[in-house]
């Protein structure tokens, strides 16, 4: 084995370059796959400290409203705790938790931190281990609380866990007063894996922890809402029981419950009101719209990726294949002195794994050094950490190399060893034959065509991730900001002279406040309404202050802002004043409309309209825009947007304001830019990957090109001079050496255009708010074509100047 | 049809500076059956490469069909070579990867013939050459001597004035050296002015004109029937 070796080192050692070029291409795609897989690993794990996650389950709910689409929420009306103990279901230590905001206040300041309420049943059931303290006490005492070490760092520093207990703190919920709690218990931060971690960027890892009986918990009524997902309730699976089974207990006691006939008869009469199920905390990470989301970015990448470690491994074929046809000298040699088939195909064998096993190792390290930047890229929560690369990914790829190994040896040796050795040793080298060529050139064209539609993909979500940044929603984004307060919105603190100062600063235009801000997706409420010629309409209703829509630029088609003094001022859009009956806007100004039911009963408060504006986009790209109400208070609302004079230092002079005159809290300012950037997120993410992807596809297939079109030129050399010396010009000199990589890139084209065109509407499809499908997608694809033809031309222009350069003399020598 | 006057031809390798050819007078009429031999580095094919246009002069005068070929564009002498000669190569330099029919037809490729009339020059060119049967086939699938009689198809497709044959048996056995000379005997009676560098006497014996040379000159340039 040891002089194979050597003398497999010794022949890579002579052509570095090839080595070099096929080994780098492997490595930057085995590293994406490596990437890939590490993160679809870390992302399907559960929290460690769950023990049998497969037996644990979560009740989920999800609501069937006539004419509505309904989605699973990953949550449950936390009425299904009791309901399902008192029916008998084969579960135990069913459990209640319900999460929402919390202000901790420590010396005149305030904090905010996710609440946790829960049932001492999750201590056992979710793993839950104080690093200090009692928990189950926190979760029993009405004065208890459990608190994470984020918070004990935020109100005492460097305070051990074992020093924070028994310390008092006042806090309080969504609703009621401040009370005094006293630390009980103290928790590691929340693990990212755990069902109850909470992935808010503005909150990080501070929780609390309450019982139900606590000041601070959710309202009695709450509780025993049947209808309301307001929690999440946990449960292990009994012996013999499975998951499937617990919907069908979940249904019968929903429907036995007293509270069920309330439910209006439309929504159950020869219908379900309501789906139910339980999902295993294993399933836990494949469902809801985030984590759908998440994988279909990752499903994305890994098809990316393959399709990237393909092209690389064609490389690799192929430059293999060109280099033992440049050997054939010496593989004639090696046989006229005794070596078999067999051992020259052991040697090629070595050869062949050193590059792809170096490949390997480089890919494992540049995984573990991306690791971090991948994470960041696909937006994963907070703490999620990737890496070290696990050794299912090391299994993986070390199979990856066997696997290739075969595919890369396989056709270069069959096509050397078919020649006989004594034309080689004569210095006569046999050609590879038209078909050795054309696997060549068809290898070389599917490196092109996945190029071609990489790049194109990655065009085509960066146009729509631009015209979901850029397109019009009836707002102005440039040189405004979002204020946000972390502050229970139900108890804003006074802002009014914070508010003036933001009025007297020379360089703040206009301000305003809303309970939605924009840029951002919101379900917000709905609300049916219904105009005096008794047509209905729901629309989505924000509260905002009157200088809102100047704040915003949003157009005013007619009337004026402003708040009522007894009666409710709306203002609506566009669409809303036509779908309520009215001929235009200057009609509505002035009419009452009654609202302020829910989204299938009418309400009774009347609502005038003062204003109509242009059509105002809040939702998602993803979701059709709903008509829109805008009521206009001026009371006090806790997002505020502020238009001034420069992007640039508008969101310093915001915080600078605030911090000489906002009450002690702490706030966050961000361009509307960044909250449009946010709300798209995931679909900048993938572009981003997309984008990375293909150009490092479009450098695989680029090495090839360059290896292959130099080695294809070294061989037709004498070709080329006969060419030259029959009267071939430069130009004609350059076409016959661009050809070897013309053709391939024409059947690439033909190839590709139509994957990438079908790959885009799919991609598009998922839109409401979308690219012009035609523009929108042939101008990516004409970009990708140019940039790969761009990138060819660049790989190849070298050796065909070179090849321009030859002298027909050369045919004498 | 060649005329070369004080034709010298230098190489520069870095310091180092060689004269292949020293002022060389010679002239070469129409028909004429040439052999040029002398010992190896004589400058045998440097002499064969500037007839062929295939290289330019350091200095001297070198003139075909009687105008000067000093000056002319590189596209000028392409154009002269592709219409007036015909090369014939030791090594036969065909494309291992094109077809007998194809490596023929590449003497054709860049003029203005139709490609249908093209196609008619190949077949001819091969009847001629005894290779019809053999018109599909790669160069590797021939004989040594085949392989040469494709390259003198080629040679002859475009129906040069002048034939330049470099050492056309140098890779040959006797038999099928034997059978190339015959047939570049034919197409020189055919009317063809033939220019071969051999080391063989016996093929130098069957040119009408031998031209031997040494240390880049001229040693001895004498006519069949005046030796005779």
């Amino acid at each position: 084995m040891k002089p194979l070796l050597v003398d497999a080192l010794r022949n890579l050692k002579t052509r570095r370059s090839h080595a070099l070029i096929a080994a780098s291409g492997l490595a930057l795609a085995m590293a994406a796959c490596a990437l890939v897989a590490m993160t679809a690993i870390a992302l399907r794990a559960t929290d460690p400290a769950t023990t049998d996650p497969d037996r644990i389950v979560l009740l989920d709910f999800k609501g069937n409203l006539p004419d509505q689409q309904n989605a699973w929420f990953i949550a449950s009306p936390l009425a299904f705790g009791p309901m399902l103990k008192q029916s008998g279901a084969p579960l135990d230590h069913i459990s209640r938790v319900a999460g929402s905001g919390m202000e901790i206040r420590h010396e005149g300041r305030q904090w905010p931190a996710y609440l946790l309420v829960a049932d001492t049943d999750a201590v056992p059931l979710l793993g839950l281990t104080p690093l200090h303290g009692d928990l189950n006490a926190a979760l029993t005492r009405r004065d208890g609380i459990a608190i994470t070490v984020d918070v004990v760092q935020t109100l005492w520093g460097d305070l051990s866990p074992a020093e924070a207990v028994g310390k008092r703190i006042e806090g309080r919920g969504e609703e009621g007063e401040f009370n005094a709690f006293t630390v009980m218990a103290v928790l590691p931060n929340t693990d990212p894996r755990s069902p109850l971690f909470n992935p808010n960027p503005w909150i990080g890892g501070a929780m609390a922890m309450v019982g139900f009986d606590s000041p601070a918990s959710v309202p009695r009524e709450h509780q025993e809402a049947i209808y309301a997902v307001n929690g999440q309730v946990f449960a292990r699976l009994r012996d013999g029981t499975s998951a499937a089974e617990i919907g069908a207990w979940m249904r019968e006691a929903f429907v036995a419950n007293p509270r069920y006939a309330q439910i209006p008869a439309e929504w159950k009469t020869n219908r379900e009101a309501a789906f139910f199920r339980a999902l295993p905390l294993s399933d836990l990470p494949f469902k809801g719209r985030t984590n759908e989301r998440r994988w279909t970015v990752l499903r994305a990448a890994a098809i990316a990726s393959v399709l990237m470690l393909l092209l690389a491994t064609f490389n690799c074929m192929n430059l293999q294949t060109a280099h033992l046809l440049q050997r054939q000298r010496e593989t004639a040699l090696r046989r006229s002195i005794g070596a078999t088939g067999a051992q020259l195909l052991m040697l090629w064998t070595m050869e062949a794994f050193i590059v792809i096993a170096l490949s390997a190792v480089l890919a494992m390290v540049l995984a573990w050094w991306m690791a971090p930047a991948f994470a960041a890229l696909l937006q994963l929560p907070p703490g999620f950490v990737l890496g070290p690369v696990p050794g299912s990914v090391l299994g993986g790829l070390a199979i990856t190399v066997l696997l290739l190994l075969p595919l890369v040896v396989a056709f270069p040796a069959w096509r050397a060893l078919r020649n006989p050795p004594a034309p080689g040793l004569q210095g006569r080298t046999a050609s590879e034959g038209p078909w050795g060529r054309r696997v060549r050139q068809s290898l070389l064209c599917l490196q092109f065509g996945g190029a071609i539609v990489l790049c194109a993909m990655a065009g085509i979500l960066a146009a729509q991730q631009f015209h979901l940044m850029h397109a019009d929603r009836g707002f102005e984004t440039r040189n405004r900001v979002w204020l946000m307060i972390h502050a229970n919105p139900e108890r804003l603190p006074d802002l009014s002279e914070f508010l003036s100062a933001l009025g007297r600063h020379p360089d703040i235009l206009d301000w305003a406040s809303t309970d939605n801000a924009a840029g951002l997706p919101t379900d917000g409420i709905t609300d049916l309404h219904v105009s005096r010629s008794q047509h209905k309409q729901v629309l989505r209703v924000i509260s905002v202050s009157p200088g809102f829509f100047a704040t915003l630029g949003v157009r005013i088609l007619a009337g004026t802002p402003r708040a009522g003094s007894g009666e409710t001022n709306i203002v609506i859009d566009e669409k809303a004043a036509s779908a309520l009956g009215f001929a235009s806007a200057q009609n509505a100004v002035g009419e009452i409309i009654r609202g302020g039911g829910d989204f299938l009963q009418e309400g009774s408060e009347e609502r005038r309209i003062v204003a109509v504006v242009n059509d105002y986009k809040m939702e998602s790209a993803r979701d059709a825009s709903m008509p829109k109400g805008f009521i206009v208070t001026d009371q006090p609302l806790w997002d505020i947007m502020i238009h001034g004079k420069n992007a640039a230092t508008l969101a310093q002079t915001v915080g600078e304001i605030w911090r000489e005159s906002g009450p002690p809290l702490d706030y966050d300012v961000w361009t509307l830019d960044q909250s449009l950037a946010w709300t798209y997120r995931q679909e900048g993410a993938l572009a981003m990957l997309l984008g990375a992807l293909s150009f490092l596809a479009v450098c695989v297939a680029m090495l090839g090109a360059y290896t292959l079109v130099a080695d294809s030129l070294r061989r037709r050399r004498m070709e080329l001079v006969l060419h030259r010396l029959h009267g071939a010009s430069d130009a004609a000199i350059m076409r016959q050496a661009a050809s070897e990589v013309a053709v391939p890139f024409l059947i690439a084209l033909l190839i590709g255009l139509p994957i990438a065109v079908w790959l885009g509407l799919l991609y598009l499809s998922g839109f409401v708010d979308r690219l012009d499908p035609t523009t929108g997608i042939a101008l990516p694809i004409v970009g990708a074509v140019i940039a790969t033809l761009a990138i060819t031309t660049l790989a190849v222009l070298r050796h065909l100047r070179r090849a321009a350069s030859w002298q027909p003399i050369e045919a004498l020598r | 049809m060649i005329e070369m006057q004080q034709l010298t031809k230098r190489y520069r390798g870095g310091d180092v500076e060689t004269t292949a050819l020293n002022s060389i007078d010679l002239q070469i009429d129409a028909g004429e059956y040439v052999a040029i031999t002398g010992p190896s580095g004589c400058g045998k094919s440097t002499l064969l490469g500037l007839m062929g246009l295939l290289d330019a002069p350091t200095s001297g005068s070198l003139r075909l069909d009687g105008h000067e070929v000093a000056g002319k564009s590189q596209r000028e002498l392409a154009a002269i070579r592709r219409d007036r000669i015909g090369f014939v190569f030791q090594s036969f330099n065909l494309v291992d990867d094109l077809t007998v029919e194809q490596n023929v037809q590449l003497a054709l490729r860049y003029g203005s013939l139709p490609v249908s009339k093209q196609k008619l020059r190949v077949a001819e060119a091969l009847e001629r050459l005894g290779l019809s049967h053999r018109a599909r086939h790669h160069p590797g699938q021939l004989s040594g001597g085949q392989q040469q009689r494709v390259a003198i198809a080629r040679a002859i497709a475009a129906r040069p004035a002048l034939l330049l044959a470099d050492e056309p048996t140098g890779n040959l056995d006797s038999a099928h050296g034997h059978e190339v000379m015959r047939l570049l005997s034919e197409l020189n009676a055919e009317g063809a002015t033939l220019v071969t560098v051999t080391h063989s006497a016996e093929h130098a014996a069957l040119a009408s004109r031998c031209i031997r040379l040494l240390d880049g000159r001229v040693l001895v340039d004498a006519h069949a029937d005046l030796a005779s």
